[in-house]
């Protein structure tokens, strides 16, 4: 093994120096939102990094409650389970059907979806503003979950497939000679064994759909229904000189996502890269 | 194993694909094709206004008709050298990264975990916080370089039309280097551990190995990062509206394609408002320089992985 070698330690030792310096980097603006975001504005003006002088906790409150962060945390909760939910059921029969059943067009649909895999989908924003607004969507979650379901299509049933494939053929074959019917497989045969598979995709979409920026920016025009990214644009503006308020409106939306991490990463890391390679 | 039942419930399979397949098609198929076709007309978007063909006319004006123009060659240009930026900051970062992180015994889960967790985070709100993290008076970066003794260093990263863009980027790669770090390291791991042995045996020392052995093996990887560092360059948009407005300032300095297409399509060009057919125009373009790439991208990836 190469570290075996004492000739080598140094370098060793410069490698733990550069990896810890990018440590640091990542969390320098993390632990300084933290600590800002009890911070009085006074005492983050003298003391931007430092510990703070007392805690305030109240910029909590003030970021929760006066400015609406309890709804946008409950509109992101809500759009985030609805879509990844969705998105899974949808997905998930799609690509048993593509991946088990052959007829005549099941080549075609395929193709069709997989297609979609190169094709950015925010750049058809303008005939899908046109279409929501037709359709009497504009302003609804129901816009965004739609979306969301709609264009996470071609990865997800393009990883799904391949998973259905995986599963051996006899078991399904021995349910149907026993008089299950083309849902019971699905259902009660087939799922449980691409669950890690569903894994991957509940979290690469429910990330997707908690994170995403662009889709609110354009559907949502009303404080009550915006999620936490776009809510905190609104903020940002109204609250542009309170930095203590910032800062924890800022710990409220990132915190969650990262405690989830920390508990889960294997999983997450699995969902985000196999999300993105394709 | 299905198609041999017969009567009614022999298309059921419909039921379960029409899920999946009515919200693709009305939610990502029709858009693309609609905005080929919508590219061709002028209009303002309004119900019952007048549609105008134009044909080719919106290219036209995108590709050498200033003022569009002039905005558009700006935005490409500026698309390029964030591309430029990636392949050093992400790929080749990433790739340093990855590499240490096989060399060490110790401590490469815990790195690896700390440098992937912004990538958890929306981009967006990475936007906002790195806003408040560079202000110029009260932010955290130049009161860290004024206490460190590199007071001189301390610049109004986001005001300045030259430090701008890179600095838009920079905080783009703090968000997003632990993917290419992940990517890589996976595929450094998958090379063969006895060749490397017997490379060091022989008295080949690290970089020596990386050179020789690794790196030739993990190229396509490193291939498909560069390709997603150019489709990524291309679809950049949250965090330069985030950080520096729709307007992208200073002066347009961080106007990407992204960001113009998002003034054109939904105001703040400045001059007029038709910007239905204009938009989708320039949606096209983009599509036309993205998609090939990605083609080529999985085309390169297919061969490679037929020889390796």
């Amino acid at each position: 093994m190469v570290w075996q070698n004492p000739r080598l330690r140094w370098s060793v030792i410069g490698f733990h120096l550069v990896l810890g310096a990018y440590t640091l980097v990542v969390l320098f603006p993390i632990i300084t939102m933290l600590l800002g975001s009890v911070k009085s504005t006074r005492d983050l003006i003298v003391n931007p990094f430092g510990w703070p002088e007392t805690f305030v906790w109240s910029n909590y409150l003030r970021a929760w409650s006066e400015a609406n962060f309890a709804v946008y945390f409950k509109n992101s909760l809500f759009v985030t389970a609805a879509s990844t939910a969705a998105t899974l059921l949808a997905a998930s029969m799609a690509s048993f059907v593509l991946a088990r059943i052959p007829f005549r067009l099941n080549t075609f649909i395929l193709g069709l979806f997989t297609a979609g895999l190169v094709v950015p989908s925010r750049l058809s924003i303008i005939p899908l503003f046109l279409l929501v607004r037709d359709l009497g969507l504009m302003n609804t979650h129901l816009a965004l979950i739609l979306i969301y379901v709609g264009t996470s299509m071609p990865f997800d049933i393009f990883l799904l497939t391949t998973f259905f494939r995986q599963v051996p053929v006899e078991l399904a074959e021995a349910a149907v000679v026993e008089g299950a019917g083309l849902w019971t497989v699905y259902w009660r045969i087939m799922m449980p064994l691409v669950r890690p598979a569903l894994a991957t995709v509940a979290i690469y979409e429910a990330l997707g759909a908690w994170n995403d920026f662009f889709f609110p920016l354009i559907f949502l025009r009303d404080n009550k229904l915006m999620t936490i990214p776009v809510g905190l644009s609104v903020f940002f503006g109204e609250y542009a000189t309170d930095w203590p308020t910032l800062f924890a409106a800022l710990t409220i939306s990132i915190v969650p996502v990262i405690v989830m991490f920390a508990f889960m990463s294997r999983q997450f890391i699995a969902g985000l890269t196999q999300g993105a390679i394709k | 194993m299905y198609t041999a039942r017969k009567g009614p419930g022999r298309y059921s399979y419909w039921l379960m694909l029409a899920p999946a397949l009515v919200p693709y098609l009305l939610f990502k198929v029709y858009p693309f094709f609609q905005s080929i076709w919508l590219s061709l007309y002028e209009w303002n978007g309004i119900p019952g206004s007048p549609r105008v063909w134009v044909g080719l006319e919106n290219y036209a004006r995108f590709l050498y008709q200033p003022p569009f123009s002039t905005m558009f060659w700006r935005a490409l240009r500026h698309n390029f050298i964030v591309f430029g930026l990636l392949l050093v900051w992400s790929t080749g970062l990433g790739t340093l990264l990855a590499w240490m992180l096989t060399q060490i015994r110790r401590g490469a889960g815990f790195y690896k975990s700390i440098i992937f967790m912004p990538n958890t985070v929306s981009l967006a709100v990475t936007g906002f916080l790195w806003s408040l993290m560079l202000n110029p008076q009260f932010g955290a970066v130049n009161a860290l370089l004024r206490r460190v003794g590199l007071g001189a260093l301390a610049m109004p990263w986001l005001g300045d039309s030259r430090l701008a863009l890179p600095t838009v980027i920079a905080v783009n790669v703090w968000h997003g280097l632990g993917f290419p770090v992940l990517i890589a390291l996976s595929a450094m791991l998958s090379v063969p551990r006895d060749i490397l042995e017997a490379a060091e045996v022989d008295g080949a020392g690290r970089v020596a190995q990386f050179w020789k052995i690794t790196f030739p093996i993990i190229l396509p990887t490193l291939i498909n990062l560069m390709a997603l560092n150019f489709t990524g360059a291309f679809s950049l948009f949250e965090i330069v509206f985030v950080m520096q407005g729709a307007e992208a300032g200073p002066f347009y300095s961080t106007d990407l394609l992204g960001t113009l297409f998002y003034r054109t399509a939904f105001g703040g060009t400045g001059s007029t408002a038709s910007g239905m057919g204009l938009g989708a125009a320039l949606a096209v373009v983009i599509f036309l320089i993205v998609i090939p790439v990605s083609l080529l991208a999985s085309r390169i990836r297919q061969r490679f992985q037929v020889e390796v």
